[in-house]
């Protein structure tokens, strides 16, 4: 879906590169090759203990990088703590089998759900999602599904998610993607995983 | 981007220590670089500094060029990555867009002040988004091809030009001489 031809692409095409004098294109080239200091050109060869050094530097920091990553991914692929999925899956399970197809979305508060059900029995859109979003001291916990809107302090958002298990929420002022769970937008915290595995 | 077979005998020199076999590669490409630089910046002065790194990235890399891809599309996936570090220089920002508007001024006095407002517009979006709207939409990539070049995956590229046209949509929605939306 590249939009080709729509009013925005044209509007974008508007802004062009500003040109610059053959000049400088003609030194360019010359402007680099100045900076290309040799020592660390490509045939440089370094004494063999430099770079077994090196090796083992880049070694020790990549394997720090990789667990580092590891265990980032192995917490956000929870996002939640594993009592709090069970206990989502468990919310979810009952009250799917009370309303089936018609649940829409649950909001879970400290004195128990909140329903929004649909009038007519239709198969959700997606695995059933556990969302929490914070803002300003307050959060909400919602069980929900892809398409639905949820909200929080006035403000609504939509939770998508998609084919790779990414849960997605978006609002006026934010969009945020369980797939870059670190961009938190515009001071809200948000959590998501889909609870479908295990049901 | 498609290399020729002289431009593979320039890469293969400067394999070898050739600046010179370098210098024709960077002549060969370095208005692509530098368009791309100055789409992600707004700045004529960064795009140079972050065109230069580029190159000079690339010479220091050359060593682990296989081939696999384009000449071209490597060099183009060194410079993207060095525009999105740009970011970490984002408190120059303020500084940049008073820069470009002075720029666009004195180097372009008959521009379209409607090209300048995109131009503002796209440095407001997220730097991700940026990249992802420079390389479909600019350079005519699809998101596959895009992802490949970020990294990414195609799905995460859809949903950042998604939220980037969205964002421009209501940048741009009043804009000079225009009552209703893009």
């Amino acid at each position: 879906m590249n939009h080709r031809g729509d009013e925005l692409n044209e509007l974008l095409h508007r802004a062009r590169v500003p040109e610059r004098a053959a000049e400088y294109w003609a030194g360019f080239p010359q402007t680099v090759l100045r900076q290309l200091h040799r020592p660390v050109g490509p045939l440089v060869t370094t004494p063999s203990s430099q770079r077994l050094w090196a090796w083992g530097l880049g070694l020790a920091t990549a394997c720090l990088v990789l667990g580092f990553f590891a265990g980032f991914r192995r917490g956000h692929a929870a996002g939640f703590s594993a009592a709090e999925v069970a206990q989502g899956r468990k919310i979810y399970r009952e009250l799917a089998a009370l309303f089936p197809d018609r649940l829409q979305t649950v909001l879970l508060d400290g004195r128990g759900s909140q329903l929004v059900l649909a009038n007519d029995a239709q198969p959700p859109a997606s695995a059933p999602l556990l969302v929490q979003i914070c803002h300003a001291g307050e959060c909400r916990r919602f069980i929900t599904f892809s398409g639905q809107r949820v909200a929080l302090n006035g403000e609504t958002f939509e939770v998508l998610s998609d084919a790779e298990g990414n849960v997605l929420v978006v609002g006026e002022r934010l969009a945020w993607s369980s797939g870059e769970p670190r961009k938190a937008a515009a001071g809200y915290r948000i959590r998501a995983t889909a609870l479908g595995e295990a049901l | 981007m498609a290399d020729t077979d002289e431009e593979l005998g320039w890469v293969r020199a400067s394999q070898t220590g050739d600046p010179a076999a370098f210098g024709r590669l960077v002549s060969r490409h370095q208005r692509m670089i530098h368009a791309l630089a100055y789409r992600m910046t707004g700045s004529l002065a960064e795009a140079e500094d972050l065109a230069q790194e580029a190159f000079i990235a690339a010479w220091r890399q050359l060593e682990g060029f296989r081939g696999e891809a384009s000449f071209s599309s490597w060099l183009y996936r060194i410079a993207v990555n060095r525009c999105l570090n740009w970011r970490s220089r984002a408190q120059r920002r303020d500084a940049v867009h008073l820069e470009w508007s002075e720029q666009r001024v004195s180097n372009a006095p008959g521009d379209d002040p409607r090209a300048r407002q995109v131009q503002e517009a796209l440095l407001q979006l997220d730097p991700a988004q940026r990249a992802a709207i420079v390389l479909t939409v600019y350079d005519g990539l699809n998101h596959a091809e895009a992802a490949r070049l970020l990294g990414c995956a195609e799905t995460t590229v859809s949903w950042r030009v998604f939220m980037a046209r969205r964002k421009l949509k209501q940048l741009l929605a009043n804009g000079p001489g225009r009552g209703g939306g893009a």
